[in-house]
């Protein structure tokens, strides 16, 4: 059963306004912050502000797991690894000389242009919003989803695991401390 | 027949990747168990780590040759899918050949390395077949993630952690980009599955509004360029090459010889599946030709490969260290195959399928020849060649070989390969933009002779300079037999290479459209 959406109200137009500015505004905050507690406060109020804009494409379970696992807990283990690592703050990587920063403002500047007229383009001419149909009515609750990731997108749902499990095991590899050879000493590190 | 029984009824199809999941597993497993004092460990990994591979490649042989979608559309299987599963796992099984005698993986972590490997090569089965966006992003992450790891495999080498990290930067940057690309293609046709992608994109291409029609193409522009950013980095090609020499010079050298190889004829099989079969709206690899958004795409590859070969080739002129020689040399040979792809056409593919398959070969033993080298003196510059010849006239010999197939002298398989890629952009040069496709082919030649000119230093170091000091240079036995199997193998693929020919056209078959 396929239903088109209604068009966007004032509303839900004022709400993405405020939800994106928002996520670019703490998205621009976490890149210049010298404080690497500062970046990450303002990290998690972009995740946060993500969950937003998520919740009025009426992903809601999408809203409530990117709050609590990205906001929460992955948030958490960064603020831990910035308390333990805890290095001065060092110059940020940025592009050096003039000719660089002038070619990547402008390449910046005439992507976003790009974008901002694909946007206008669109509005007027109503293609994307008639175009987009929603498959179930029940899109983006918790039932569904689990149905979906059960049937259609079993596969990848499982591959996902062995994915996250060689990724722990790479992780251990690089990180493992050192240990003693079975010469006696130890591995060196930097 | 419900999804259920679909997934299960797929699974038949699905044996040499479940093979590898086994091993995989397996691996992780003995990793454990076996003792790291035990003076077997090295051997016992090896072998269980061919062994799966082993049989990988017998159930591969054994699968049912008919072309079907698996796991409700996620996956394919056909001939086209086939034909680089045999790739992969002959790289696979070579580079742990070389790995076992290698110094660079101390026992003790050696079976991480193995278990990662054959990790990789999942990751780039599902590469070579995926039929979805979603699959299409895990397959490219499934390869990426152990490769950040083995990257930085040596513990406490500063370089080792600046390819690692150069690497994961590089890589998420670059995957990133492509995943806003797919959320495009996404939002603009509402499936992920890229048989209705196909579909849908033509009918949203008929005629509409036109301010739609314009905005519509833009979105899609912007899209297929991210799409292209994702997988230009995974072949190395320019703008997105620059982690490939502090990876190459960082890495263990026997999974960059991998690395060169392995997941770059991945990322040709995605770029053939995506471009050619699906976002071709015409269907086929003359559809991509004909257009998608109105961009003349074979050109904006054919710029690509213009770039990345001219490119690849003059930085690796003036470099002493091999392994980043060679990676700038693997950044040019990307250039070349992706002359295959700009020509669009049943033989571009063809042509780049035959140029993967003997560039396998020979830039796996010229990483090889790095490696005897690297042994001996214990470093990896131009002046370590120095007199080999006539301290170890096989290796030189046989180095000599590889880096004149790389150059794509007759009569080795490098001619071949470059032969077809030849043929294959010239054949258009009466058709539309047939200048075009001459000046790219004129651009090719003009690099080939570039490309020789560094080559011809090692070999000049190798053949002419006198040695320095008495080093005694002895690869092991096993390197040797593998030195003298490849060029003996390149000699004989350029004389007769009808079997390259014939394999690579029986695979050209792809599932299309469901």
């Amino acid at each position: 059963m396929n239903y088109i959406l209604p068009g966007p109200s004032l509303l839900d137009k004022l709400a993405f306004i405020v939800l994106a500015s928002a996520v670019l505004g703490f998205g621009l905050l976490t890149v210049t912050r010298k404080s690497a507690v500062t970046a990450l406060m303002a990290l998690i109020g972009a995740c946060c502000a993500l969950a937003g804009l998520y919740a009025t494409l009426s992903a809601h379970f999408l809203a409530v797991l990117q709050v609590l696992v990205y906001a929460g807990a992955i948030m958490v283990l960064f603020i831990f690894a910035v308390m333990i690592v805890n290095r001065d703050d060092e110059q940020p990587i940025a592009l050096r000389g003039l000719f660089l920063r002038a070619a990547g403002v402008l390449g910046a500047g005439y992507f976003f242009y790009r974008l901002a007229w694909i946007v206008v383009r669109e509005r007027r001419a109503d293609v994307l919003a008639t175009s987009i149909t929603l498959p179930i009515p029940e899109y983006g609750n918790v039932a569904s989803i689990g149905r979906l990731l059960f049937s259609d997108f079993l596969f990848p749902f499982e591959a996902i695991s062995l994915l996250l499990l060689v990724a722990v095991v790479a992780g251990v590899l690089v990180a493992r401390p050192p240990r003693p050879t079975p010469s006696g000493d130890r591995e060196r590190v930097a | 027949m419900t999804i259920t029984q679909f997934n299960i009824a797929s699974a038949s199809w699905f044996r040499p990747e479940l093979a590898l999941t086994a091993g995989i597993l397996l691996l992780f497993l003995l990793d454990v168990l076996v003792r790291k004092q035990s003076r077997y460990r090295v051997a016992v990994l090896t072998v269980a780590a061919l062994a799966c591979v082993g049989v990988a490649a017998a159930l591969l042989a054994f699968q049912p040759v008919e072309s079907r979608a698996m796991f409700n559309g996620m996956i394919a299987s056909d001939p086209f899918a086939t034909f680089w599963k045999w790739l992969f796992l002959g790289a696979a099984a070579l580079t742990v050949l070389i790995a076992a005698r290698s110094d660079e993986f101390p026992s003790p972590r050696i079976g991480v390395f193995y278990a990662l490997l054959l990790s990789v090569v999942l990751g780039m089965f599902l590469m070579a077949t995926s039929l979805d966006l979603l699959m299409l992003y895990l397959a490219i992450e499934m390869v990426s993630l152990p490769s950040y790891a083995i990257a930085g495999y040596k513990p406490g080498d500063r370089r080792a952690a600046e390819a690692s990290l150069k690497y994961v930067i590089y890589g998420g940057v670059a995957s990133g980009i492509m995943l806003f690309g797919l959320s495009y293609i996404y939002g603009l046709v509402g499936s992920t599955n890229l048989t209705a992608l196909g579909v849908r994109l033509e009918s949203l291409a008929a005629p509409a509004s036109a301010g739609g029609q314009l905005g519509l193409r833009v979105a899609l522009m912007v899209a297929v360029i991210f799409v292209l950013c994702g997988i230009g980095y995974k072949i190395a090609a320019v703008p997105w090459h620059m982690w490939c020499p502090d990876v190459y010079e960082g890495a263990p050298t026997p999974f960059v010889a991998f690395l060169s190889v392995g997941p770059k004829a991945a990322g040709f099989a995605l770029a053939v599946r995506v471009f050619y079969s699906f976002l071709a709206s015409g269907g086929g690899p003359e559809g991509f030709a004909r257009g998608l958004a109105d961009v003349p795409w074979p050109a904006v590859v054919g710029v690509l490969s213009a770039v990345t070969m001219t490119l690849g080739n003059l930085s690796a002129l003036h470099q002493n260290n091999l392994k980043r020689l060679l990676a700038y040399s693997s950044i040019s040979h990307a250039g070349y195959a992706l002359m295959g792809l700009a020509a669009a056409s049943q033989l571009g593919v063809q042509s780049v399928m035959i140029y993967m398959l003997v560039y396998l070969v020979m830039n796996l033993g010229a990483f090889l020849a790095v490696i005897a080298i690297a042994q001996a003196t214990g470093s990896e510059t131009i002046a370590d060649c120095n007199g080999l010849s006539r301290r170890h006239p096989l290796l030189a010999v046989t180095f000599a070989v590889f880096l004149f197939s790389l150059t794509g002298l007759p009569p080795l398989a490098g001619f071949v390969g470059k032969w077809y890629l030849f043929v294959a952009v010239l054949s258009h040069y009466a058709g539309d933009g047939g200048a075009w496709y001459v000046t790219l082919a004129v651009i090719a030649a003009l690099n080939t002779a570039i490309s020789l000119y560094y080559y011809v230093r090692i070999i000049r170091a190798m053949f002419i300079e006198a040695p320095a000091g008495e080093l005694v240079v002895r690869p092991r036995v096993s390197y040797q037999i593998m030195l003298g199997t490849f060029s003996a193998a390149l000699l004989l693929f350029g004389v007769w290479w009808n079997p390259l020919i014939e394999w690579t056209q029986a695979s050209l078959t792809f599932l299309t459209r469901g």
